[in-house]
């Protein structure tokens, strides 16, 4: 055995050996471990982006779920003064295309049918209504310039006591109603509700509703509501309505992910197939974010030289409100996916959209109640209370159903690189046909309800949506799942007769890319 | 030095811990680095892979020896890692000599300086000069050299036997000419 003395030397001086090093060794190293800073942080950032995605989808869920559409007002006013005078809020001639469309419907206080005769109630922009005409105003200056929110209001004035006395004056005695045209669908319905004291309920409010025709289209009428009947309301709502089925198409699916990246997608270009589902809330508004300034408001609302009026009415007068509410929505389908580039993918897709909105009315009685709401984010109600104190209200829903078939085709691209959990933004357009439809629309013209299954439903809808899903894998099989909304380019219904709607979806979107297992 | 402050400093992501503990073992890890490689390049790539792994792995380091050790091992691997990596040193780490040399007992005595010593070693065929640092200087065993360069045993000592031996050769010859020179000179 050799002494390791040659290996002690050397090692002994292999341990003095020292050099000083380049200043770029150190730069190198410190670089780096800043980038593994980086790295570290990336993933907070992702993860952070998609959890204020998701919170932002969930928080516009909740606006949706909660958003309280005020679509119209009818409030009818019991006045003990013999002379009853009903007013009817009139379009303004000179405020536009509604003043058009305005139809004004008298009813005689002697229980005469419903006449198509215009009241002489002086239109807005004149400023005032005469006193023997007009009985009550219903709005004062602050709800008028509140009104501006595009919301459409009908307001129906009778005063009590009307006798048979009263039936001389054509004009002041006639127990007269407006439709005023609304963002909502079911103000008119409450003008029924005139109250049982006056005489001239027993007049079918609607009865010329049934036979009404709106633009060549035969609109389903529902029974004419006798005045008499202070239930007419809750019995046109609680009708059996005919189902309405539309078939949506639903939003584009499925995007790249980063396995089929892996997979060299972009040489391959070869179409994938997968299903596509989610889950949300729908309602109908006039626009998706912000309130439309309109001067729908002035159609209906009283110059203040009637406040008078306002003041002269003792008896407590009742309000019913109608809400569109967001409800359920859902679809699913299957797609097709082609790789464009690494990160972008065209996809092809074939859905079942069912969208569905809840209308809501609520019959309040003492209170005086102007409301605005026509966008999704707005929604604002003024109320004065009355003087004697207001019965208990009742509420009374209905759901309007949709089932479109929808034909999306969208693009997706991946936001990172990461190929554990890629993030893809999604966006594209769809077309859609509606099915089937089960829907109780308010026409703005007359004020009265109906039933509708396709008959003013644009039956061929353009969407635009967008989507941010998060990328999953497992055993092969791949999942995207996220935050949707999806907006109707086209008008829901005819306009003229209902009032601008689109149909707003939101909800959480997956779609599955079945692959091999491993 | 409180290597165990500086190691917490570092793992606090200290920016200037991190430096200092750089500054401290830079110097003798690149004489680490310098020995198995051919050029102060190569020496300092390794060098800076082998500080990286450092930072990265530093929350393993259990206080349990000395850090200067820890790290010298992590550049040790480093440097093998980069040898086995670059075309450069592949062709001449592959070892076909299986056949067992018997190591000379020839024990001269280093009368070279260091740099001049690790010049020598640097001139080494790769395989050789890996191995005799790693033998000769680290103190692995041949077992465990095997373990690391991916062969066995008897390659290791037969590697080492002759690398010894050339080294030594030169050693002598390095030395006889300095011995000359010196008595050359007035």
């Amino acid at each position: 055995m050799h002494d390791p003395k040659f290996e002690k030397e050397v090692q002994q001086k292999m341990e003095e050996l020292t050099f000083i090093p380049s200043e770029a060794v150190w730069t190198n190293v410190s670089l780096h471990i800043g980038r593994k800073k980086e790295r570290r942080l990336a993933p907070v950032f992702w993860i952070s982006l998609l959890a204020g995605s998701l919170l932002l989808g969930a928080a516009g869920l909740y606006l949706l779920y909660t958003h309280k559409e005020h679509n119209s007002l009818v409030t009818i006013r019991a006045n003990q003064d013999p002379k009853s005078t009903a007013i009817l809020a009139r379009p303004d001639k000179n405020s536009g295309g509604w003043a058009g469309h305005q139809e004004k419907f008298s009813r005689s206080s002697t229980g005469g049918a419903l006449s198509d005769k215009s009241t002489a109630t002086p239109s807005v922009s004149s400023g005032h209504a005469p006193e023997n005409k007009t009985g009550i105003a219903l709005v004062d200056k602050q709800a008028i310039s509140n009104s501006r929110h595009g919301q459409t209001s009908v307001i129906i004035t009778s005063k009590a006591g009307n006798t048979p006395a009263n039936t001389g004056n054509t004009s002041a005695n006639k127990g007269s109603r407006s439709g005023r045209k609304t963002d909502g669908q079911m103000t008119g319905a409450s003008l029924q509700q005139a109250e049982a004291s006056v005489p001239a309920s027993t007049d079918p409010v609607y009865a010329e509703a049934g036979t009404a025709t709106r633009n060549g289209q035969s609109l389903v009428e529902l029974a004419p509501l006798d005045r008499d009947e202070p239930g007419d309301l809750a019995a046109l709502l609680k009708a059996p309505f005919l189902p309405n089925i539309n078939s949506t198409a639903g939003l584009p699916g499925p995007g790249a992910n980063r396995a089929a990246k892996n997979t060299n997608l972009h040489k391959k270009a070869v179409w994938e197939a997968g299903f596509t589902g989610g889950a949300g809330f729908s309602t109908a508004n006039e626009r998706l974010i912000g309130a439309k300034t309109s001067n729908l408001m002035r159609d209906v609302v009283q110059p203040s030289s009637s406040f008078a009026g306002l003041a002269a009415a003792a008896a407590p007068s009742k309000t019913y409100t109608s809400r569109t509410n967001a409800d359920l929505s859902f679809l699913a389908g299957i797609f097709a996916r082609r790789p464009l580039s690494r990160r972008v993918a065209v996809t092809l897709g074939l859905n079942l959209h069912y969208y569905s909105t809840k209308v809501e009315i609520t019959e309040k009685g003492g209170y005086t109640s102007i409301s605005a709401a026509n966008s999704l984010f707005n929604a604002t109600s003024y109320a004065a209370p009355a003087p004697s104190p207001a019965p208990p209200e009742e509420r009374h829903e209905s759901v309007n159903q949709y089932y479109f078939l929808e034909l999306p085709v969208s693009l997706q691209w991946q936001v990172n690189r990461s190929p554990r959990m890629p993030l893809f933004w999604e966006g594209g357009l769809s077309v859609s046909r509606l099915m089937s439809a089960n829907v109780l629309y308010f026409d703005v013209n007359s004020g009265t309800y109906f039933k509708d299954g396709r008959g003013i439903t644009n039956s061929t809808q353009l969407s635009a949506s967008t989507a941010l899903l998060l990328g999953l894998s497992f055993r092969g099989t791949r999942l995207q799942v996220g935050p949707q909304v999806q907006f109707g380019l086209t008008a829901l219904t005819d306009e003229r007769i209902t009032g601008t709607k689109h149909l707003f979806y939101g909800g959480i979107k997956f779609a599955i890319i079945p692959g091999k297992r491993k | 030095m409180d290597y165990h402050q500086l190691v917490k400093d570092c793992l606090r992501e200290n920016a200037s811990a991190q430096k200092q503990l750089y500054d401290h073992f830079a110097g003798g890890m690149l004489g680490v680095c310098y020995r198995y490689t051919k050029s102060m390049i190569d020496a300092e790539d390794v060098l800076q892979e082998g500080f990286i792994m450092v930072f990265k792995n530093l929350h393993q380091f259990r206080f349990q020896g000395e850090l200067g050790g820890w790290i010298r091992r992590i550049m040790v691997n480093t440097a093998i890692n980069y040898l086995k990596k670059n075309s450069r040193y592949q062709t001449d780490l592959l070892f076909t000599d299986t056949m067992l040399h018997p190591v000379s007992t020839d024990d001269p005595e280093v009368m070279l300086n260091t740099k001049d010593l690790a010049e020598l070693i640097r001139q080494l065929p790769p395989g050789y000069q890996a191995i005799f640092n790693l033998h000769a200087v680290e103190g692995y065993s041949h077992v465990e050299i095997g373990k690391i360069m991916g062969i066995n045993e008897g390659t290791s000592r037969s590697q080492y036997a002759r690398a010894r031996a050339l080294l030594i050769s030169w050693i002598k010859k390095f030395s006889a000419v300095n011995k000359t020179e010196t008595y050359a000179r007035p």
